[in-house]
């Protein structure tokens, strides 16, 4: 089995479209998806949000952050941890080829409640602990990514990168 | 009884509000580094007679900010510093106006200055001698000076923790009679946020306790963090708290020439006395989603609830998490520290095994922490403070 080169090789092969949107059910939702988002608390690789309208017409959005390492599973569960402070879903994404390291210590991603995925150089992807929803823990962190992005998504903007959040596609 | 001091750096007025509003602290170290003459003089003479003023002479080829508004810094004085230029007369001026300086200032006790030495140099003792302590000793001859005299001492980890290389220092101060004190600094190599060498504080605990206070030699400790809590088990005579990280572990870089560019502020931590360390301060709305009263854990001052309003702007120049700091470990400090002698050691020992416990707590809910700032130190804490009782016989 083969293994990427880097994690840009990982991210580039990564995408939460295909990932999210039929592992949670989200066909009807609406999706905005950018790559290294800072200005937060740490810079997730990849960052998603997705919105739908419920049947009273009440906005749900949901966030999602992803950490992609080779094999360092340490260091990305404490990055991934600290996107969960402004995010609902918070995940590793590693390296399949070194994924059994991981394993090992899944428990370790099951109490903090953070999303192991591997992903295949032919771009396979691997689910091994799945999230539950869970509010982001930092008020803080919540309130400046509501501020820097709702007015952008929700309005007629075209999104752009503002003064605080800064992020590439 | 062992003081708190604040050590002086950028943003100093921070702790001299502190010690004026919140009475936290009994007076301070003054480095002129970020502090010219004029600013030194404006601090009240209450605060100025209980603290000592840090020449800081660590590069003294370099007058890095500040240092250069003294003409008695030896690189202002000699018009560029360089060893073997060192006059006996050059040295002798530096002395007489630095001390001139400290004794028209009111100061606790005037303080010798030191340069910094890397490793463990065999000559260190002779170059010390030789540049400024001899020199010095003289000009506290010649100008009669009646208050205290201490001597400032850079030592690094490995001089510390080398028995053999700590005796012949401390054999050597304890020649001078002219010394009723030492004011040290510890460079450690490699160090994390916190001080968590169990080799280090062993030899920092007996460096204090083993000679210097057995000798009845008064000893300051500069530049430390939350250590200051595990040094009050062997009684110093004053350990220091202070605002930003430079100010809590001893480092050159502020005293180099500077390059131009601009290190990347720290993310904003926030002390949490309970856990006896410092963390990011996203993770307090973790770790109050697991503890059942967030006040047991960092206390509920005036600068707590400032930092707890939704509108407030986090960033590491804010005054709030430093002036909370201030409060609640001075706080800390001074509920330890009324202890009587006998139960000292132990309560500083429980204070730490609670700390272990509520991190283990918090891992186990969940929280991730990352290395180096989740109390790992806590545990070599314990374990230095038990070493060294055991070998002082305790």
């Amino acid at each position: 089995m083969q293994s990427f080169k880097n994690e840009s090789d990982i991210s580039h092969v990564f995408s939460i479209e295909s990932c999210i949107r039929g592992k949670f059910n989200y066909n009807e939702w609406h999706s905005w998806e950018v790559k290294e988002l800072k200005g937060l608390f740490g810079i997730p690789d990849h960052f998603a949000i997705f919105w739908k309208k419920d049947i009273l017409g009440r906005l749900i959005q949901r966030t999602f952050s992803f950490e992609m390492k080779k094999s360092n599973w340490k260091r990305a569960l404490v990055q991934a941890y600290r996107y969960a402070s402004f995010s609902e879903y918070s995940f590793v994404v590693l390296d399949h080829y070194y994924i059994h390291r991981a394993l090992a210590y899944r428990n370790e991603f099951k109490n903090a409640n953070i999303g192991l995925i591997s992903i295949r150089v032919d771009g396979k992807v691997f689910w091994h602990i799945r999230p539950r929803y869970r509010k982001p823990y930092s008020k803080h962190m919540w309130q400046l990514l509501r501020e820097g992005l709702t007015p952008h998504l929700f309005g007629d903007d075209k999104i752009e990168p503002n003064k605080r959040l800064q992020w590439s596609y | 009884m062992t003081k708190l001091l604040h050590q002086l750096g950028h943003r100093y007025q921070w702790s001299l509000t502190s010690i004026k509003e919140d009475s936290a602290g009994d007076g301070v170290i003054v480095g002129p580094r970020y502090m010219e003459p004029s600013k030194v003089a404006d601090i009240p003479y209450s605060v100025r007679s209980r603290s000592i003023f840090d020449p800081q002479f660590f590069l003294p080829n370099t007058a890095a900010g500040k240092l250069r508004e003294y003409s008695f810094f030896p690189d202002i004085l000699s018009d560029g510093f360089s060893t073997s230029e060192w006059s006996i007369d050059s040295a002798s001026e530096c002395a007489d106006r630095c001390l001139e300086f400290q004794l028209s200032m009111d100061f606790e006790a005037v303080v010798i200055p030191t340069r910094f030495y890397e490793g463990m140099p065999s000559n260190f003792i002779t170059n010390q001698e030789r540049q400024f302590v001899h020199p010095f000793l003289s000009s506290v001859e010649r100008l009669g000076v009646d208050t205290a005299v201490y001597l400032q001492l850079i030592l690094t980890d490995q001089m510390l923790k080398d028995r053999p290389y700590r005796t012949e220092i401390l054999n050597w101060i304890t020649s001078f009679p002219e010394l009723s004190g030492v004011y040290l600094i510890v460079h450690a190599h490699n160090r994390t946020k916190q001080n968590a060498d169990i080799d280090l504080l062993i030899g920092l605990l007996s460096f204090i306790s083993a000679a210097l206070k057995r000798v009845g030699m008064c000893i300051v400790i500069g530049y430390t963090n939350t250590e200051s809590l595990l040094l009050l088990c062997a009684e110093p005579d004053a350990v220091t708290m202070g605002s930003y990280e430079n100010l809590r572990m001893f480092s050159l870089r502020a005293f180099e020439n500077q390059d131009g560019s601009t290190p990347r502020g720290p993310n904003p931590r926030i002390y949490i006395p309970r856990l006896l360390d410092w963390v990011e301060y996203q993770y307090i709305g973790a770790i109050a989603r697991v503890v059942s009263d967030l006040d047991d854990y960092i206390g509920n001052d005036t600068y707590r609830v400032r930092m707890f309003q939704s509108s407030y702007n986090w960033h590491f120049t804010k005054p709030e998490p430093y002036k909370h700091y201030f409060k609640s470990f001075s706080d800390q400090f001074y509920r330890l520290h009324s202890s009587s002698s006998d139960t000292l050691v132990d309560r500083v020992l429980a204070e730490c095994r609670q700390a272990h416990n509520d991190f283990e707590m918090l891992r186990e809910a969940g929280i991730v922490f990352p290395s180096g700032s989740g109390g790992e130190h806590v545990a070599n804490w314990i374990t230095a403070i038990n070493l060294w009782r055991q070998e002082e016989d305790l």
